[in-house]
């Protein structure tokens, strides 16, 4: 009597406990992405500024002030940084854009099913920042 | 109660209890994970936007009345350039409440204090029932203006 108790038991566990599980694993993933989608951000914003305040070659500054600003995060993941300088000098504007893709743990977990899930979540995050000094 | 009935009764606890601490526990942590984070970003995304809008703000003085009278004013077209900075920052939306400046006159040197606030609302994807967050910004960025003779340089 008591071992059918201990069988109902496990078998309701057995359901129930991958379903915590994977609440939990989807929990794991959304924070991943959210601290890749935070880095990029700050990478951005900082790699604009600088470029902004850089008197020549703000295209040359803003890359590696983003790349730099990454590195420091400490998030692992794939990022790629794009900047771009539409005119010259003072008034001009920089836009830095950072793009970020994070694995997702899930992958794994569909592959086991027969199902695809993408690989990867990604998104980017654009700085536009006007470049720095007076016109006349 | 016989021990079959006990049985049937005690049958089914378990997922109650798991049913429980899902709907309880791990579906709000998730949605708090979700919003939160999107909370964070789109936090991170406000303040560059005032940075970058204060920061155009407070280079665009009028260059018409300082050669006039020598006075520092940031008037409609730094608000202009503020605001235009702001909207390349949040596509998405969100506004720029406020911009102000203070000079503080020396000979030779003006120092200018402008200060500039934004707010801008999410709404939650998985809280769905919440009122809209809305996340807010001030900043002040600092200038000093010398001589004439070095402006437009790069």
């Amino acid at each position: 009597m008591l071992t059918d108790r201990r069988a109902g038991q496990m078998a309701e566990a057995a359901v129930s406990i991958p379903a915590v599980l994977l609440i939990l694993v989807l929990a794991l993933n959304v924070s991943r992405a959210g601290f890749a989608a935070l880095a990029a951000r700050n990478a951005a914003n900082y790699g604009a500024r600088v470029a902004s305040v850089a008197g020549s070659n703000a295209k040359v500054y803003g890359e590696a002030a983003a790349k730099a600003s990454l590195e420091q995060s400490g998030v692992d993941g794939g990022f790629n940084v794009d900047v771009t300088v539409s005119g010259s000098g003072p008034g001009s504007v920089v836009s830095v854009t950072v793009g970020w893709s994070t694995p997702t743990i899930l992958a794994g977990i569909c592959q086991a099913f027969g199902e695809g899930c993408p690989a990867s979540v990604g998104g980017e995050a654009t700085a536009v920042w006007r470049r720095e000094g007076w016109t006349r | 109660m016989d021990a079959v009935s006990k049985r049937r009764k005690a049958r089914g606890s378990a997922m109650a209890l798991y049913a429980m601490f899902i709907g309880t526990v791990c579906v709000p942590l998730l949605a708090a994970t979700v919003d939160i984070s999107r909370m964070w970003v789109k936090q991170a995304e406000l303040a560059n936007a005032v940075e970058a809008a204060c920061s155009a703000y407070v280079n665009t003085p009028d260059t018409a009345v300082f050669i006039e009278s020598g006075r520092t004013v940031l008037g409609a077209e730094a608000r202009s350039e503020g605001r235009r900075l702001f909207g390349y920052n949040m596509p998405s939306g969100g506004a720029l409440t406020g911009m102000s400046f203070a000079v503080e006159e020396t000979p030779g040197l003006a120092l200018v204090t402008a200060t500039c606030s934004g707010r801008a609302g999410i709404r939650p994807v998985i809280l769905a029932g919440l009122a809209e967050f809305t996340v807010a910004k001030t900043v002040t960025v600092k200038a000093k203006y010398g001589s004439p003779a070095n402006w437009g340089t790069d």
